[in-house]
């Protein structure tokens, strides 16, 4: 066999492999989407359905228990809670938002097979991003209080004051400055 | 205001500003009964008080001001502070201050402005109230002609920058200047040193008129005098709101 030849086999032989790996990445990569749709498209169905979720009067841990048709105008605060309360818990007692995700659904709507948990704890707020804007006429969301660049603290104002010799302003208000409504 | 620019900068460069809350606003909710319903803020009021850096009050704004005085009263502050270490007596200099504000106003209606760069004169002069304050309209000159700020009377809320020319603030800056500032100046005078703490009840009390140890701000007489079923008001409203000359008729409820 000629060294052209040679080469020519060489050349073909790295080509049949790129060709041969591509689909194990492809596949690898189709896996995760496999995985994925079938949430992706629960959230979808339920987005369409207008069935959001609703925490129960007193117990935190049943956010993901209780489903009820709503119409999509009146679910703000519907969807709004199970988030915050999820952000809540999840922060500030792990293991409460753990034991949530282990309570069964009471009274209910038919539901698909659930996803998996670490997933179903994500699914409202996918919801309500992608659902409808939330409306700011009801809410004190927090805000930036201005482009001044306020202390903390009182004390740290009079601290910085001392450093650098300027006057303390102290902005002293009913509610907060932070408040979208104050 | 305080996403001014301008107001911003005027503050980030001349004073180190916090902010704190004295109580939650008040809201009134009206529902309509046909599913509207609306949400406002009620009697909420604000006070910029200037403080020196071991919290000594050398002055205080009550109320919301427009932007171009409030920056403008602001500055003059700035400059009193400035001038008190380099007073004989730091004290003396502040109670001559508010005495003769409070005197000013009270006269003319107006606040005295205050000289800035007093200290830089080329005569060596001795920092006083008497160097530093100058009559109303001293920095705007005689023959200035400085137009007065356009109003408007219902501003576009939407447009950035509307509100800076709603004519209801600047009414209420009026009256801040007017009628306030001169209650402050003589509660100042007679709490030489006083740190927030010492005033802040008694400027929301009897300067704001939102009485802030009061459950419902002192707006109990309005609220529940003349309100025939006080079965609806909350519990020990009268007694806290009215005290003992207004108070509510006892087991009103059997009538």
């Amino acid at each position: 066999m000629s060294r052209r030849a040679i080469n020519i086999l060489s050349l073909l032989a790295i080509v049949a492999g790129t060709v041969a790996i591509v689909p194990v990445f492809a596949q690898s990569d189709g896996a995760k989407r496999s995985a994925e749709f079938p949430v992706k498209g629960l959230i979808n169905e339920r987005i369409n359905q207008n069935i959001v979720t609703q925490p129960s009067v007193g117990d935190k841990t049943a956010i993901l228990g209780a489903r009820h048709l709503v119409p999509a105008d009146m679910s703000k605060g519907r969807v709004e809670m199970p988030v915050r309360s999820l952000l809540f818990d999840k922060f500030k007692q792990p293991a409460e938002a753990t034991k949530a995700r282990s309570v069964v659904a009471p009274d209910s709507v038919a539901v698909p097979v659930p996803p998996p948990a670490e997933l179903r704890l994500k699914a409202p707020a996918k919801a309500v991003g992608s659902s409808q804007k939330p409306s700011l006429k009801n809410r004190n969301e927090k805000v930036e209080p201005g482009k001044v660049r306020w202390h903390k603290m009182v004390q740290t104002a009079m601290d910085a004051s001392k450093q650098s010799g300027k006057p303390v302003l102290l902005f002293q208000m009913m509610g907060h400055l932070d408040d979208r409504f104050c | 205001m305080f996403s001014d620019e301008n107001v911003a900068k005027e503050i980030n460069d001349k004073f180190e500003p916090v902010w704190v809350s004295v109580r939650e606003v008040p809201t009134v909710t009206i529902d309509f009964g046909n599913g509207h319903k609306i949400k406002r803020t009620l009697h909420g009021n604000v006070a910029s008080y200037v403080l020196t850096a071991d919290g000594t009050i050398v002055d205080i704004l009550p109320g919301l001001y427009e932007r171009d005085e409030y920056v403008k009263q602001l500055n003059n502050l700035f400059w009193v502070h400035h001038y008190i270490p380099l007073s004989r007596n730091a004290q003396v200099f502040l109670a001559d201050y508010h005495r003769e504000q409070a005197q000013s106003i009270k006269t003319s209606g107006k606040a005295l402005e205050v000289r800035p760069f007093a200290d830089m004169s080329k005569m060596a002069i001795e920092i006083s109230t008497k160097t530093i304050l100058r009559p109303p309209g001293w920095s705007a000159g005689p023959k200035s002609g400085v137009k007065p700020t356009a109003t408007v009377e219902h501003p576009d809320f939407s447009k950035p920058g509307e509100l800076a020319h709603w004519r209801k603030l600047f009414e209420d800056t009026a009256v801040n200047e007017r009628e306030r500032r001169g209650p402050v100046h003589a509660m100042l005078l007679a709490h030489p040193g006083a740190k927030p703490a010492d005033v802040t009840k008694q400027l929301y009390r009897e300067v704001l008129h939102a009485d802030i140890d009061d459950p419902y701000l002192g707006l109990g007489e309005t609220l529940f005098k003349d309100y025939p079923f006080t079965e609806d008001n909350p519990e020990g409203a009268s007694k806290a709101s009215l005290g003992a000359k207004h108070s509510a008729p006892k087991h009103s409820q059997a009538i």
